[in-house]
């Protein structure tokens, strides 16, 4: 703790602050623009000028710039001086010199940092009267907007956009007051953490482009907490409505997960709710006409009332209300995860890795903060995107050991990067093929998969001699080997990155022999294991069957109710067709008209994310809660109020057919499943007030509400009930403020504070500037290794990979932009998905007479199919990636040996 | 277009890449050129490659007077690193020209030791015999005029760079007699005192 002096009163802060961090965290009024909490300071735009003096009989002081200046013990400032007002006003004015005053059409109006630092500043008349200068915009693709005049050179783009999440293709152009921010010529942005930009750039040159098709100001949007659906990483969004169309994705600070920023899939990939796809009402087979309610209900409660035989098949990226809701149905003999069998198995196992341990599971944040890293097998930018935004964070925590050595702040951006240069920590990467992250790896080794299992079994090995030694020549070589065992050995936070994208039991088994030896050694290891979805370990831990299980359970013409799931994805369409006849009934509850949905003899419109509440758990296993943001017209409702009713109609489900709300879903999950007993404290219960009131979803400035309606009727409608949340659907009730009275945090579903409009307003939700929120930040972890930990895995490791002469070993490949089923159906994500691929390297493609561009021919055991030839040089000999989940890619099993030939020779 | 009469909007500055010649062509350095450019790339590491993007830039100026995007690209590839890297590099310099220049480019400093010993009068009488503003090439495409920043040469101010040769202690009349000496015998008018990237 420092004691420091503001305007003549003494603060307590935090060692290591700056006086723009300190006087932030003490909730003062002081603007700035150029420091970003995770960018942090530059000096550049010397807005945050504050008045330091000597000592307490100084009384001339001189103007220092905040964010530039240490908040040392018994530093004294004056924020409210004269001369630094004046300056801080006069540095407003000189921004506007060339901004445009356009904000009535600006996306940024009413969200916009320098409208409430030109406010603060009270800089208010112009006098400049001569001209502005103008630039050409550029078409950045469909994600961001570009309005170069509204620039004010702040450079926080390019910090972030470069320096933080290694794009290249973006950059600053000329000098003076020409500076340019953009691309060197019209292009899609390249990094897949564009959409940031939105929130980083402190004024509307960037702005989200998919929100201007169908554009509201903040102060008009119905906002909640809510969960990105899109993978497994689990980043917290706030989701805005209005006239019952979803309008976008913001990111929701979580200092555990997702910190201030987003990947471009979790912002963008929202409009499949508005989508042409979706279900609104009940339909049935062989009607034309939208069934009502209670006909569907009614039909498809018929043959679940026999008694037996009804299988229902759950959904890793359905919440685990939703699941559970299936599983007391059905029984929880009958009740499926909805993952395929090797899915299945590898999920379960990440599951037992995570609970028996030793290593516990990292969060985003853990893993920014790890100082060694080994990722082993998986392409995180393409599987889970934020925590290669993690990991590029990681590489600099070495290097900022010698930046501290030096006494330089860490929050002295310019400094820190001079004094490191290009110096960054080990993270060595492992892959199949090379990996958008690469940039940034100390080493990184291509290999098939049974060879970087092997890899990984070795350095296990070097790290203790009891773990099995791969025998024969290994992928990678020996000394490499040693030097990443060393670094993690010598690290303070080591960590070690796999999952189950590969389908390969034997990658997820030396990366536990890795963390299983680092511990052995005394080593504080952490381990981050991807799984596919955003409830993938939800599923898992629910402990239902897979699919291969479930189609041999169920009897021929028994009913089969599939929850937000579209199968031939998961086991092909083949497969999926004979469950499909086999069944009798086959209710569908899903939000989106899949294929499966299409077979369905009954579809019941379910609710999105952003439509019921819902709870899921992420990689990490934290449980996380979104929360309704609108009532969605026609009949959806969430899918556990859907499986309820069929409770009631079938007599079935016992107890749980009484469920009336979330909370009594969540209570029943917490009491039957030991594992979910702290579901429930997730987020407060629905009876939770704060000053007696709920929390408003609709800011306090929120326009039109008697008039919103009028074109369907003059009245006010009564405003919808909430009966599983504590957040009400009108303004009324808590409008969500900092501190004195600030909302849980898992219950913020906005962030505002007086004079702060924009996402910078967050500050005053923290319990410093750029901590955890106040109160902890959201969700709980419901996993934690057991002591002493499981005995390492038993076995040895894999033998060595061997390319055949006629077939490829076919391993899966991934895509941020198409790979996911939901985002994919995302006109502006979809825009940027490729299509469905088979990728070799140059011999390979010579090898099978391929083109690249060409079309070739891949027959599997699962049938043949013709995907598009992609060059990637870095994919070992014998091994062919296969984009998955593309629009266009039969589903095929994975692993598998295939045989490639060019397309032509079958016409 | 603005809705304040006094606060017309000037469309002048735009970002280069609008501002180039038409010519988008892809561009290759001549053998020689090539030869230069990888003896210098000799002297960084391979990972470095990016340091010598100013003497790689110097080159292409060399060869073809200006800097097309085409020859960023160029530039890019052979550096292993980004045309935004490039441009960033190219749009901040003033001796890198994005558009077609004169045979001979006047440098004029302007900064405080030029600016005190008279810079704005050498500038002056440049304009009014040439006929040009600053920022623009005379109809015979023979001179360029360019206020730039310090020349590192205070001493000698007023300072004229023409392309890589030093003019110093220029008044208005000498710089006048510069113009009429370079159009009468050509590069041999120029000062022997050259500035040269990254030879020897
Ligand atoms: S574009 Fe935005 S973030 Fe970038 S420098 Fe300009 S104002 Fe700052
Ligand atoms: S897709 Fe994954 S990484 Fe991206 S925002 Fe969503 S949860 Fe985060
Ligand atoms: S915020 Fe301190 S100088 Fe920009
Ligand atoms: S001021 Fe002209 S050369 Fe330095």
């Amino acid at each position: 703790m420092a004691t420091i002096f503001i305007d003549q009163r003494s603060y307590d802060v935090p060692d290591g602050m700056n006086l723009l961090d300190a006087s932030l965290t003490l909730g003062f009024n002081l603007p700035y623009f150029c420091w970003h909490p995770a960018l942090g300071s530059v000096g550049a735009c010397r807005q945050c000028a504050v008045k330091q003096f000597r000592d307490e009989k100084d009384m001339r002081g001189r103007l220092v710039m905040a964010c530039m200046t240490a908040a040392a013990p018994n530093t004294r400032i004056s924020i409210d001086d004269p001369d630094a007002r004046e300056f801080r006003k006069s540095v407003g004015e000189w921004l506007m010199v060339h901004h445009p005053h356009d904000c009535p059409v600006c996306d940024e109006g009413g969200e916009c940092h320098l409208q409430d630092m030109e406010v603060m500043d009270q800089q208010t008349y112009r006098r400049y009267r001569g001209l502005k200068r103008t630039f050409r915009n550029q078409d950045l693709g469909p994600f961001v907007n570009h309005e170069m005049n509204r620039c004010i050179q702040c450079y926080r783009c390019v910090r972030f956009y470069r320096d933080y999440a290694g794009g290249r293709d973006f950059d600053a152009f000329f000098l003076r007051d020409r500076v340019f921010f953009g691309r060197q010529s019209d292009g899609v942005l390249e990094s897949p953490f564009s959409g940031n930009l939105v929130e980083v750039c402190p004024t509307g040159v960037f702005t989200d482009k998919t929100l201007k098709l169908h554009f509201t100001r903040k102060w008009d949007e119905r906002t909640a907490p809510s969960i990105c659906v899109h993978c497994a990483a689990g980043c917290n969004t706030i989701a805005g409505e209005r006239y019952g169309l979803l309008r976008r994705i913001r990111n929701r600070f979580n200092g555990e997960v997702n910190g201030y920023f987003l990947c471009d899939r979790g912002r963008y990939g929202y409009e499949f709710v508005n989508g042409p796809r979706r279900v609104r009402a009940p339909r049935i087979a062989g009607r034309a006409d939208a069934a009502a309610p209670s006909d569907a209900v009614a039909r498809a409660a018929s043959p679940l009332a026999g008694g037996s035989g009804a299988i229902g098949i759950g959904s890793p990226r359905a919440s685990l209300e939703a699941n559970f809701a299936l599983r007391a149905l059905v029984g929880p003999d009958r009740f499926c995860s909805g993952m395929g069998a090797a899915e299945h198995r590898l999920v379960s196992e990440v599951l037992r890795l995570l609970q028996e341990g030793p290593a516990p599971a990292a969060s985003l944040h853990d893993a920014a903060q790890a100082d060694a890293v080994l990722v082993l097998g998986e392409d995180v930018t393409n599987t889970a995107p934020m925590l290669a935004l993690a990991l590029r964070q990681s590489v600099r925590q070495q290097p900022m050991k010698a930046a501290a050595a030096l006494r330089i702040p860490a929050w002295d951006d310019t400094a820190v990067r001079n004094a490191l240069q290009d110096e960054r920590g080990p993270l060595y990467i492992a892959t199949v093929a090379a990996t958008p992250l690469d940039d940034v790896a100390a080493a990184t080794m291509h290999a098939a998969p049974d060879d970087l299992a092997r890899i990984g079994c070795a350095i296990a090995h070097a790290l203790d001699q009891a773990a099995p030694s791969p025998r024969g020549a290994l992928a990678a070589d020996a000394a490499l080997v040693g030097r990443i065992a060393g670094a993690l050995r010598a690290a303070e936070r080591p960590l070690v990155v796999a999952g189950v994208s590969l389908a390969s039991q034997a990658v997820l088994d030396a990366a536990a022999r890795v963390a299983h030896a680092l511990h052995a050694a005394g080593r504080p290891v952490r381990i981050a294991l991807v799984v596919p979805e955003c409830n993938s370990l939800g599923a898992a831990m629910l402990g239902g069957c897979d699919l291969d299980d479930a189609t041999a359970l169920l009897w021929p013409g028994s009913p089969l109710i599939v929850l937000e799931n579209d199968l031939p994805r998961r086991c092909g369409a083949d497969r999926a067709a004979r469950l499909f006849e086999r069944a009798g009934e086959l209710v569908v509850v899903d939000h989106t008209l899949t294929p499966t949905a299409e077979r369905a003899t009954i579809v019941l419109p379910a609710a999105t994310f952003a439509e019921g509440d819902g709870t899921y758990v992420n990689g990490e296993g934290r449980a996380q809660r979104a929360f309704q943001v609108f009532v969605a017209g026609g009949d959806v409702q969430e899918s556990w109020r859907w499986l309820r009713d069929l409770m009631r109609a079938s007599g079935r489900g016992g107890a749980a057919a009484a469920w009336e709300t979330l909370d009594d879903v969540t209570g029943a999950l917490a009491r039957e499943l030991p594992a979910f007993a702290a579901v429930r404290d997730v987020a407060p219960p629905a009876t939770f007030r704060i000053a007696g009131t709920r929390i408003a979803r609709e800011p306090a400035r929120y326009s039109g509400r008697t008039a919103r309606d009028a074109n369907v009727t003059v009245h006010e409608p009564e405003p919808p009930g909430d009966p599983d949340s504590a957040l009400s659907f009108t303004m009324e009730g808590f409008q969500a403020q900092p501190p004195p009275a600030q909302p849980p945090s898992a219950l913020i579903p906005r962030f505002w504070a007086p004079g702060w409009n924009s996402v910078q307003s967050v500050n005053y939700y923290q319990t410093v500037v750029g901590g955890p929120l106040r109160g902890g930040d959201p969700g709980l972890r419901l996993i934690e290794p057991a002591a002493p930990g499981a005995p390492a895995a038993a076995g040895r490791a894999p033998s060595a990979f061997e390319p055949d002469d006629r077939d490829w070993l076919c391993v899966p490949m991934y895509e941020i932009f198409g790979s996911e089923e939901l985002s994919a159906l995302a006109p502006s994500v979809a825009a940027l998905a490729p299509r469905a691929y088979v990728a070799l390297n140059d011999g390979d493609l010579h090898r099978a007479g391929l083109r690249e561009g060409g079309d070739a021919v891949v027959a599997s055991a699962d049938g043949t199919c013709r995907l598009q030839v992609r060059r990637v040089a870095s994919l070992p000999p014998g091994v062919a990636g296969i984009g998955v989940g593309l629009q266009g890619a039969p589903w095929m099993r994975l692993p598998d040996r295939a045989r490639i030939h060019p397309a032509e020779r079958d016409r | 277009m603005s809705f304040h009469a006094k606060m017309a909007y000037d469309a002048t500055f735009q970002k280069s890449a609008r501002e180039l010649a038409p010519d988008d062509a892809p561009f290759a350095y001549t053998p020689e050129n090539r030869a230069r450019l990888d003896a210098i790339l000799e002297r960084y590491p391979a990972d470095r490659k990016r340091s010598a993007v100013l003497p790689a830039l110097y080159l292409v100026q060399y060869q073809q007077g200006y800097i097309t995007p085409g020859a960023m690209r160029a530039v890019a590839e052979a550096l292993a690193i980004t045309p935004a890297d490039v441009e960033d590099v190219v749009s901040y310099y003033t001796m890198f020209h994005t558009r077609p220049v004169g045979k001979y480019v006047l440098n004029v400093c302007r900064t405080l030791s030029c600016a005190v010993n008279g810079a704005g009068r050498v500038v002056e009488e440049l304009c009014a015999k040439l006929g040009i503003r600053p920022g623009e090439t005379d109809p015979t495409g023979t001179f360029t005029l360019v206020e730039v920043e310090c020349l590192g040469a205070c001493d000698r101010a007023p300072v004229v760079m023409v392309n890589d040769a030093w003019h110093e202690c220029l008044d208005p009349a000498a710089a006048g007699r510069l113009v009429d000496d370079l159009r009468a015998r050509g590069e041999a008018a120029l000062s022997g005192c050259l500035h040269k990237v990254e030879e020897q």
